[in-house]
């Protein structure tokens, strides 16, 4: 599941509509939009950093994200370059702390890059620093990190920002918004398609391994070991130390059911008693290694 | 994660991350100039990158991202009770780099540190005056090479020649440098016997299996024969021993391979140690590392540290001092033993 968040609906106008995203009437303090098949869920946080956490914190609690979903905060920003493609952002700064968040730079992407400073309230155009290097300015991309990685990883989040404005942005209509973020559709479509096949090839290779590789081996190391168990009269060390050795022959290639299956013929197994048990126990480590 | 199209991923070092501290040193320049394409993102401190929560090491280690740092507080450390000290009183160890460009599955890098990321730090200078410091009490036997692989690392940073070029000036110190990697720049620098190039070597089943990204058995041998043959002191590491099906037969063959190579009389020592790790570290990199052999073989905790059961140890490392003793003098063979268990 890609978890998309956006400040305003005119941010997220586009992608609602671009992804047939269907507002979920259920939820009442934030508008949410998903499309399950689409493996994607947008929602609209409204402005500022306090409404920005809380909405991570809502949506995330109540769909718990997984080790290979993703978060996107899409939404404009204030910065002085003339540049109107998206921004990914390498670093975010929190304007009221000085703390700074660092999101993984695993992934190739087709955007430029900068860092981000959040700030509380609109930055105006004395705000913005005179840099070599571009600087942007928003009010909840670092709330959205903090928030965030109570749920994801620093390589799970991406914030992609587009410059609007250069500090006045009460002149920005929401139409233009929508147009800044049309214009770029097609790079963000292909950025998000691409974290959906990175997300679709982790989750595959999780669902293949479930068969037979983690499913399997829990199936054998729980079947097998609880028997085993059962007829070593294990303590709860002993069972520690069982389950470790099957897991280690698993993943060895070790062919242990037939070393449990000769003692089990070899009248070894099942054991008496707790004494007999740890005997067998100590044969049988030997036995697998 | 293993079949992830490679093409998702970003290049080494696509992005440099550089403490503000460490902008203006001469090695940061350096560095620097070679990833010219890289994006530099500057930062108030190495652990607001490298310690941030949640990081993912095996990720990371597909597209390794560095750090370049100024150290400070303590620079040399006294030598961990699970390294060798090779007989000398006053062993330390130092890290004037964090991580590797390797990826063993077995190494306890990945759970000592938070970040599959590498950290360079550029005041090497600082690292020399202590040591000089340390110098004027004792003489000083110090490990460079521990938390990282210098070799692998030498084209780039150009520490293990300022090492060696250091350790050749000062009476009393004597240098290790731990390495997997077959291509040292042996032409830019000098034998001496202050400077141990030391070689782990693993048999190709282990190789192939857990030391992912490293030079094979074969390219090893030949780098320290080359080296041993141009008077450098060489010292061979077969530590960690490992654990695997037909494990005698495996490093039998190596150790034929290797003395078939290397003439025996030309090396300083050779160390045996099998596998051995710190309970914490174990925990996390069985939690990180599901799927690995090497990391899910049911240790045994004694005292802390993880390690294979006492007759297994025992008979891996009987077995390969044997073999070796064929080759070389018994007191130029070093075993792993703990402090004040086995003195």
């Amino acid at each position: 599941m890609i978890y998309l968040f956006t400040a305003m609906y005119s941010e997220a106008h586009l992608l609602i509509r671009q992804y047939e995203l269907k507002k979920e009437t259920d939820q009442t303090h934030f508008q949410v939009f998903s499309n399950e098949s689409r493996n994607m869920r947008l929602t609209i946080t409204g402005t500022g950093m306090i409404a920005a956490a809380a909405a991570v914190s809502v949506v995330c609690t109540k769909y718990p994200p997984q080790d290979y979903d993703f978060l996107i905060n899409i939404g404009i920003c204030a910065g002085r370059s003339s540049q109107r493609e998206p921004f990914l952002c390498n670093k975010i700064t929190e304007q009221t702390t000085g703390k700074t968040f660092y999101p993984d730079m695993l992934y190739r992407h087709p955007f430029f890059e900068a860092q981000i400073i959040t700030g509380a309230k609109p930055f105006q155009k004395e705000d913005l620093k005179q840099s070599r290097e571009i600087c942007l300015y928003d009010m909840e991309a670092s709330a959205i990190y903090q928030s965030g990685s109570y749920f994801f990883g620093p390589h799970q989040m991406f914030f992609l920002k587009l410059i609007s404005d250069s500090g006045n942005f009460e002149h920005v209509a929401p139409k233009q918004i929508q147009s800044q973020i049309a214009a770029n559709s097609n790079k963000l479509a292909a950025f998000l398609e691409q974290l959906n096949q990175i997300h679709n090839t982790v989750a595959k290779i999780t669902a293949k391994c479930q068969p037979c590789q983690s499913t399997m081996r829990s199936f054998y190391v729980d079947d097998i070991t609880d028997t085993l168990c059962q007829d070593l009269h294990c303590s709860n060390v002993m069972e520690a130390s069982l389950r470790q050795h099957i897991r280690y022959c698993i993943l060895s290639g070790i062919n242990y059911r037939k070393v449990i299956y000769d003692m089990y013929q070899e009248k070894k197994l099942p054991c008496r008693d707790k004494r007999e048990g740890k005997l067998r126990f100590e044969e049988l480590k030997k036995r697998l290694l | 994660m293993k079949n992830l199209k490679k093409d998702y991923y970003n290049s080494f070092c696509s992005h440099i991350y550089v403490e503000k501290a460490a902008m203006e040193y001469a090695r940061t320049k350096q560095i620097l100039s070679h990833f010219k394409h890289a994006e530099i993102i500057e930062i108030d401190h190495y652990k607001d990158v490298f310690c941030r929560r949640g990081q993912k090491y095996v990720l990371q280690h597909k597209a390794q991202n560095l750090i370049l740092a100024v150290k400070t507080g303590t620079l040399i450390y006294p030598g961990a009770p699970v390294c060798q000290s090779f007989g000398s009183d006053h062993f330390y160890y130092t890290s004037c780099i964090m991580n590797c460009i390797y990826d063993c599955e077995y190494c306890y890098l990945k759970g000592m540190y938070p970040s599959g990321n590498l950290v360079v730090f550029v005041n090497l200078e600082d690292v020399f005056d202590a040591v000089k410091e340390l110098l004027k009490k004792h003489p000083v036997y110090l490990c460079v090479s521990y938390d990282t692989d210098l070799g692998a690392l030498a084209s780039v940073t150009g520490y293990m020649q300022e090492w060696a070029a250091f350790a050749k000036e000062q009476e009393n110190l004597k240098i290790e440098i731990r390495t997997k990697c077959a291509n040292l720049p042996f032409p830019d620098l000098k034998p001496s016997p202050q400077v141990i190039y030391a070689f782990t070597l693993s048999p190709q089943t282990v190789i192939d299996a857990y030391e992912h990204g490293t030079p094979s058995l074969t390219e090893r041998i030949a780098c320290a024969r080359q080296a041993a043959e141009d008077g450098f002191t060489i010292r061979l590491c077969f530590d960690p021993v490992l654990y695997c099906p037909d494990w005698k037969m495996h490093y039998e063959s190596m150790l034929s391979c290797v003395f078939a190579e290397i003439d025996a009389g030309k090396l300083l020592d050779v160390s045996v140690g099998t596998f051995r790790v710190s309970q914490d570290y174990l925990k996390k990199m069985r939690k990180n590392e599901p799927d690995s052999a090497v990391v899910q073989f049911p240790y045994q905790n004694i005292d802390g540290v993880y390690q294979y059961p006492k007759v297994l140890a025992e008979e891996m490392e009987q077995f390969l001092t044997e073999q070796l003793k064929k080759k070389v003098p018994v007191e130029n063979i070093f075993l792993w033993k703990e402090k004040g268990k086995n003195d």
